[in-house]
């Protein structure tokens, strides 16, 4: 079995989808798994993931060039990626998964031949199929305010039909990267790593910020010893931060992906912001703090690690979008997070003491921790949030995933499992096992649940009835309600077994 | 004239061009080429949110 894999954006991007490849290559021992990335990404990566086994490479810059002059016909780029194209299609994959969801990728997916496609592809006449559901689930979901959202590695296992496979992240160390490490020269014990700078300005906490924090760390960890991690092309900007870290024990890192890896296997703990680097993480045996700021959406990128914080400035205008400018007066996001309070706990955190406290204090820092649930998805719990908002959470992500589901046979002692898992996580992560405010929000949503439906039901009515007054039935709008009535009610049936269902077992505990 | 004027200028040249052969021919193969080719630069452009994805990396 052949297989490509497209992800056409950037590196940590990637880097979050190789629990795709390896449970793929697990789903199937024998398939050889290609890659279709862009240059950049191959180039730096390539010799670290042993699971793939052709790299086809994109090179979007040679692709813009040719673009952007007057004396070339305008269709010459489109002569190189036609090229590559024939070249891929000449494989004969048997499978064709685009992780990207951006309008290039899926011209290219419809301009590819493929007896199975997954994700999102353009027809000739530019109609988006999704071939997935949970790819459709993408697309709905895309808009930065929608309450709740599954992470983007849980989507992409659901859509492959992975989703009850281990996440693994198999990331090859190498000699290139023991090498740097070993110039490094670092200290066999409390190394702490800080990835400083990310690739967008609003993401980044300023560098002022991060040494004010290092030296507060230092101040109350004296043992600490931090190593800076940097791409070269960010040495300049960098050298700001090592002038202002004075007296505090540091080592530039200024190294490749392979020598990032190292460092962080030797590392206590990564300190950073939302970049690859972070999501190599998931691949080394550090704890993880991200400082997740400006654009930076935690539920669908965070740090998929159990465990980890997830620190954020709580202002209304956060995760904001990624091409405009900061639109408050000043970086709101960033300045909540205060550098004594990150520092208080990056020490907890290193210590094992108890955050709940901290986040109380410090109401204007969304201070969360990251679970792997036992029902199949990662979630950043806010140690701030009431347990009757996690619980509606929770009950809501389990109903997407058996409406997204392909048809089963017997699902009814599925959704029982569900909500075994859901008490399960509940009892497992609840502090005090006082269970008798979720019982009564169970309840509340019990009620809505029948109270929904049967407006549902009348709307459908009372449009079929118009419809027929005015002698104006539009067939192909009631059809398009009627689905999406047909698959509320379905939602609703799941929803209701579960929260039945979780209520005798929390009521039978308690 | 910077490289972010070149694309703009490479996205207007394909938009036209995509107009004038839809008008003339509908949806073709040639439709398909220049609107990737179009999606290719709105990614890159400020309106995408693909805008770093050439940035230098290690």
């Amino acid at each position: 079995m052949k297989i490509l894999v497209m992800s056409l954006l950037r590196l940590g991007d990637f880097i979050q989808i190789l629990p795709v490849i390896e449970g793929l290559k697990q789903k199937h021992p024998d398939a050889e798994i290609d890659v279709w990335v862009h240059a950049p990404v191959s180039k730096s990566l390539g010799h670290l993931i042993p699971s793939i086994n052709h790299w086809w490479a994109l090179d979007r810059d040679e692709l813009q060039a040719g673009l952007g002059r007057a004396d070339l016909p305008l269709l010459t780029s489109f002569d190189v990626l036609r090229e590559q194209c024939d070249e891929i299609n000449h494989r004969n994959y048997d499978l064709i998964i685009n992780v990207t969801q951006t309008r290039f990728s899926a011209w290219l997916l419809g301009y590819l031949r493929c007896k199975t496609k997954l994700g999102l592809g353009f027809n000739p006449r530019g109609q988006a199929e999704f071939h997935s559901p949970w790819f459709r689930y993408l697309d709905q979901h895309a808009d930065p305010s929608v309450k709740d959202v599954f992470h983007y590695t849980d989507v992409f296992m659901y859509a492959c039909d992975l989703g009850e496979s281990e996440r693994v992240w198999n990331l090859r160390p190498t000699e290139k990267g023991h090498e740097e490490l070993k110039a490094l020269g670092l200290p066999r014990e409390n190394v702490i790593a800080v990835q400083p700078l990310t690739s967008d300005e609003k993401k980044n906490w300023g560098l002022e910020r991060w040494a004010e924090c290092l030296i507060e760390v230092s101040r109350r960890n004296p043992e600490c010893h931090f190593v800076i991690l940097g791409a070269p092309s960010e040495r300049a900007k960098l050298e700001d931060l090592f002038h202002r870290l004075n007296g505090v024990p540091f080592t530039p890192a200024i190294v490749s992906l392979d020598g990032a890896l190292a460092v962080l296997n030797q590392s206590e703990m990564l300190i950073t912001g939302d970049t690859s680097i972070k999501h190599l993480a998931n691949a080394a045996s550090c704890q993880v703090i991200e400082l997740a700021l400006g654009p930076s959406d935690h539920r669908r990128t965070g740090i998929y690690k159990e465990g980890a914080l997830i620190l954020s400035g709580r202002t209304e205008c956060a995760p904001c979008p990624h091409s405009s400018p900061c639109h408050q007066a000043s970086h709101r996001c960033a300045e909540n997070l205060r550098p004594d309070v990150v520092a208080r706990i990056i020490e907890c955190q290193r210590k094992n003491l108890d955050l709940v406290k901290l986040a109380r204090d410090h109401k204007d820092i969304a201070l969360r921790r990251t679970h792997f649930l036992g029902i199949g998805f990662w979630y950043a719990l806010d140690l701030h949030e009431s347990w009757p908002v996690t619980i509606s959470r929770w009950i809501e992500r389990s109903t997407w995933k058996f409406t997204l589901a392909p048809k089963r046979k017997g699902p009814v002692p599925a959704v029982g499992s569900e909500a075994y898992g859901i008490y399960h996580a509940l009892r497992e992560l609840h502090p005090d096992g006082n269970f008798q405010p979720v019982l009564a929000h169970l309840d509340f949503l019990e009620k809505d649940q029948s109270r929904t439906s049967s407006g549902d039901q009348e709307i459908f009515a009372r449009l079929k009835a118009e419809a027929q007054r005015e002698k104006t039935l539009d067939l192909s709008r009631l059809r398009s309600v009627q689905t999406r009535l047909e698959s509320e009610t379905q939602a609703r049936s799941i929803r209701s077994k579960i929260i039945r269902t979780l209520k005798s077992h929390l009521a039978e505990s308690s | 004239m910077s490289e972010e004027e070149k694309l703009k200028a490479a996205l207007a040249r394909l938009e036209h061009s995509i107009r004038k052969v839809i008008e003339t021919r509908g949806y073709s193969r040639e439709t398909r080429a220049l609107k990737l080719l179009s999606e290719l630069i709105q990614e890159q452009l400020t309106n995408g949110h693909t805008r770093h994805s050439t940035r230098s990396i290690r």
